[in-house]
């Protein structure tokens, strides 16, 4: 029992220290995500956008939509202008206004559905596809 | 990590508040008493869970509560001071018939709580009956009894008080 607890305090069951982790496409962005999650508990996925990754029309990241379909999504820091809905995807896309620095962009969600599950995120227009693997605590 | 962390900030405290509030806020619980528990634990409760009402997080909080209550139970076996300092000792309150009314103001007990335990434990009628109460670290009252009735000095005589006459300190 005791060990169960150490391993919940290091992340294990939740988040902490174990569960943080990151995917990136170099050069373009990079996605903190939690690899442990619990169902219907506050969780956060942050995008830190390069200046590469910002095109003309500001920042178009793309979240799959079966990530999406399992998630509540809370809140986005800072909001999207607009979002536009693809086949397999929802593009987000956010107005840049220095064009030449990095952007962090915070989504604050919730897992809808227990167990294993896959999220992809990249950037509209670009091949570089961050893939992250989650698990979803009951 | 949180949830860790939550349960054991709430038990740290609940600790802290329990032992400086004393041992009569769960020793001697009367109706109103059963009710602030209630409302407390219903006060903790958001406190700890937050937003989170998944069953793992449940299972944390209560593997948290229950890991750290063992673990100072065995620490209080081998460190005796921790013992004192986490539970308190038993008090003597009332010795030979005489309140130690320094001490009694200090646990909130008063002559009447010790009364009510001589009667209930002993059938007891008056202070002067009791030998030693002490309060317990459970925040129970007990008593022992003066062998062979009360000391003759402190005695009234036959009839001519009520039963609890007692109850006023002898001075």
């Amino acid at each position: 029992m005791g060990i169960v607890l150490v391993l919940a305090l290091a992340g294990l069951l939740g988040s902490g220290p174990l569960s943080r982790s990151e995917v990136s496409v170099p050069g373009l962005l990079r996605l903190e995500y939690q690899r442990f999650a619990r169902y219907q508990a506050s969780q956060t996925l942050s995008a830190h956008v390069a200046p590469a990754g910002a095109g003309a029309g500001g920042i178009r990241l793309w979240i799959d939509r079966r990530f999406l379909d399992d998630s509540r999504v809370d809140t986005i820091t800072p909001p999207p202008a607009r979002v536009e809905a693809g086949g397999d995807r929802l593009v987000y896309v956010f107005p840049t206004r220095r064009p030449g620095e990095p952007v962090t962009i915070v989504f604050a969600l919730q897992a809808e559905r227990i167990g294993p599950r896959v999220g992809r995120v990249g950037l509209d227009g670009n091949a570089g596809v961050a893939r992250f693997r989650q698990f979803v605590y009951p | 990590m949180e949830s860790v962390i939550r349960a054991a900030t709430i038990y740290g405290l609940l600790l802290m508040v329990f032992r400086f509030t004393g041992n009569r806020s769960l020793g001697q619980i009367t109706t109103f008493d059963f009710i602030l528990l209630l409302i407390i634990s219903e006060a903790i409760q958001n406190g700890m869970v937050g937003t989170d009402n998944s069953v793992t997080n449940a299972f944390v909080l209560v593997l948290t509560l229950l890991m750290i209550d063992i673990a100072l139970s065995l620490l209080k076996a081998r460190v005796p001071v921790l013992e004192r300092w986490l539970e308190g000792v038993p008090v003597v309150i009332v010795e030979h018939g005489h309140p130690l009314l320094d001490r009694m103001h200090q646990s909130r007990v008063d002559v009447g709580d010790v009364l009510a335990a001589a009667r209930k434990l002993h059938g007891l009628e008056r202070l002067d009956q009791v030998k030693y109460a002490v309060l317990e670290r459970s925040g129970d009252i007990s008593i022992i009894p003066e062998p062979g009735g009360p000391a003759p000095r402190s005695s009234p005589p036959e009839g001519s008080s009520p039963p609890l006459a007692g109850a006023s300190p002898p001075t």
